[in-house]
């Protein structure tokens, strides 16, 4: 279901609606829908609201006006009069700064934004936005997985790809894969991919690969057919159910896995649930957060937790011969 | 719902009422005039709620990027019954002589879509509908095969691009790595910038009258503001700011050992070895020492850190204390 918009969205819609049919005269109500990514009933529903809008509501001319035979009988929109507002509104400085800040996320990550090409669109949404300057939201250069160059090949060219993969089980497979679709999240690169021998689409993240090359085989047919879930995470019946505490610095578990949050105390601390595909991998995960996230239950994993930090202790304090022992 | 169209009907008509009256309108014109106020206008009476419904539409409008100008006339002395509001469409109106291609449009709506996980998100969509309008009528080309998503996991993240927008001070409590305790801060948000998927907020400390950065995973309470504006910082300022940073990073290298054919060594792009082969040696460079160590900490069973002694240290005394965490 497409989430329901909020009357900012709505007054949003309608200047921008209103600000594209000054420049396009006459304009289907399903094309309208498909050029601003909402539905044919909000876009009719918001050009129902602006032609009982305008300046006072008196006198001929006051308010906005299509014609209303187009509208009703063809589903075509033309607007005849337009009081007051004769152009597309420039954004807020927030909105330029979340758009410029997405575009050199994307630069970041070179996957196909050319370094003058998004500096060029920095500058446009400076000159469009009120106040003419754009607050700092900056997203630096991070270190990028040495297989990305491969997959974005085999992506651009729909060519198979084939690497190494260490999967989740600590198995190291060769696969051959079609890739459908790239999805960054924060510094993970993962991707999603169609993989014969399974006949589905699977996850594959690109910092577990190893000597990607793009194969000469162009993607199948079942591939392109196949249904891609942008989802990094989907929830399977088999999954462990496992409650954690954990302080405002580990909020990113709740998120990341979409926890039920149980409770919320006063200071930040959350009690959430998580779901767990492979339970082995708990240990490495719940003590990368550094002591800020705890198992409450079940005990199994209490103890998978457990065992993992005491024998990566081993691992770590055995070569740290000034420490002495407890 | 019946509300909120209402909502957004009255600031659609708010909107069109201020820019088209050339000599602006007061508030008692606007609540007596413009739809969505003036069928609850009481000529005569009190219309203080009235008058609140309008102070929330100003602030939303401006929120929305749409300003607006208020005129005290000379002879209105106190009275803020005469200033007179206006919209001016030099200042509300997209510059004609910036036009945007199909490809541009489709890059944006990428860029928009980066926020779509995030509470940035209303704010990146609300931008983008608008260069929607600006985008040539012919279909424009979507640049599939690609899902950008960035997580502001913080809740701290949405509070602070309101405040840096609005140079305004805001205090929070933060939490060091190596202290148990918050201590208050009070800061002016000069930037955020996210390096290597984690948050960070570039302002000034006003405590101790320096530059500072703080992560924002590290915040324990909410965002609180002031009430107080600050002078926004110079571009010099700003740079040097950033510049500082990536020297730190720069200068703060460590050196592992990884065991071949790990998760490890796979996550570092190191080369493939035979299983049984000597571990492979292999150097990053690093902003903070902690986080370093929290992210290694996934890999401990693959890793050895040869240095610095305090990544160890710390890796040490974080997994004792989640060993602790799980006993009994």
């Amino acid at each position: 279901m497409a989430k329901k918009i909020t009357g900012a969205d709505r007054y949003n819609l309608m200047l921008a609606l209103v600000g594209y049919l000054i420049h396009n005269r006459e304009v289907s109500m399903d094309d309208l829908a498909s050029h601003f990514k909402v539905t044919r009933e909000e876009v009719r529903s918001a050009l129902v609201t602006v032609s009982f809008s305008g300046i006072k509501g008196y006198d001929p001319g006051d308010l906005f006006e299509f014609d209303y035979y187009k509208f009703n009988h063809e589903g075509v929109v033309k607007l005849i009069l337009k009081p007051a507002i004769d152009e597309v509104p420039r954004i807020s400085q927030r909105q330029a700064a979340a758009l410029s800040a997405g575009l050199n996320y994307l630069r970041d990550i070179e996957i196909f934004a050319e370094q003058t090409e998004v500096t060029e669109l920095i500058q446009i949404l400076a000159q469009g936005t009120t106040g003419g300057s754009i607050p700092e939201i900056q997203i630096v250069p991070g270190t990028r997985a040495a297989e990305l160059a491969s997959v974005r090949r085999a992506m651009a060219e729909q060519r198979k790809l084939e690497f190494e993969y260490h999967n989740m089980r600590g198995e190291i497979k060769r696969r051959i894969v079609e890739p459908l679709l790239v999805s960054l999240e924060d510094k993970n690169i993962t991707l999603r991919a169609f993989v014969q021998e399974d006949g589905m689409v699977k996850n594959f993240r690109v910092d577990r690969m190893r000597g990607a090359k793009v194969l000469d085989e162009p993607i199948s047919a079942a591939a392109k057919a196949a249904e891609v879930i942008d989802a990094n995470y989907i929830a399977d019946q088999t999954d462990t159910e496992v409650t954690v505490e954990v302080a405002p610095e580990a909020h990113r578990l709740i998120s990341q896995f979409n926890a039920e949050v149980i409770e919320s105390r006063p200071d930040g601390t959350k009690v959430g649930i998580i779901k767990i595909g492979h339970l082995p991998n708990l240990g490495r995960l719940i003590a990368s957060y550094g002591g800020s996230a705890k198992v409450l239950a079940p005990q199994a994993a209490r103890e998978l937790v457990r065992d993992y930090a005491l024998s990566a202790l081993g691992e770590t304090a055995m070569s740290n011969l000034d420490r002495e022992d407890d | 719902m019946p509300e909120k169209i209402d909502q957004s009907e009255r600031l659609f008509n708010l909107t069109c009422a201020l820019l088209y009256s050339s000599a602006g309108l007061t508030k008692q014109e606007i609540l007596s005039r413009v739809q969505g106020y003036k069928e609850d206008y009481d000529w005569g009476g009190d219309n203080a709620s009235l008058e609140r419904l309008f102070e929330r539409d100003k602030a939303n409008l401006t929120a929305m990027g749409v300003h607006w100008i208020v005129e005290n006339p000379v002879w209105a002395m106190e009275d803020n019954q005469e200033f007179r509001y206006r919209i001016l469409n030099e200042v509300f109106n997209w510059p004609k002589s910036v036009k945007l291609t199909s490809r541009q449009v489709a890059l944006l709506n990428l860029a928009a879509e980066v926020w779509s996980r995030t509470s940035l998100s209303a704010v990146a969509s609300q931008g983008i509908m608008r260069i929607r309008a600006l985008a040539p009528a012919e279909p424009g080309l979507d640049i599939l095969g690609i899902a950008p998503s960035i997580r502001t996991h913080s809740a701290s993240f949405a509070p602070l691009t309101e405040a840096l927008e609005q140079h305004e001070v805001v205090e929070f409590q933060y939490r060091k790595a190596t202290e148990d305790q918050a201590t208050k801060r009070t800061v002016r948000p000069w930037a955020l910038e996210q390096i290597d998927g984690q948050w960070l907020l570039l302002c000034w400390d006003e405590v101790r009258k320096e530059p500072r950065n703080f992560l924002l995973k590290r915040i324990t309470s909410t965002i609180k503001r002031v009430g107080r504006q600050f002078e926004a910082p110079s571009k010099a300022q700003l740079t040097a700011m950033q510049l500082d940073l990536a020297e730190h990073t720069k200068r703060q290298v460590a050196d592992l050992r990884v065991k071949p054919n790990t998760m490890a060594s796979f996550h570092f792009g190191l080369p493939e070895r035979s299983a049984v082969g000597e571990p492979q040696e292999h150097s990053i460079r690093y902003m903070d020492l902690h986080l370093l160590a929290e992210d290694l900490l996934e890999y401990a069973l693959d890793i050895e850190v040869l240095r610095p002694k305090e990544l160890r240290e710390a890796m040490v005394s974080a997994l004792e204390k989640v060993a602790s965490q799980h006993y009994g």
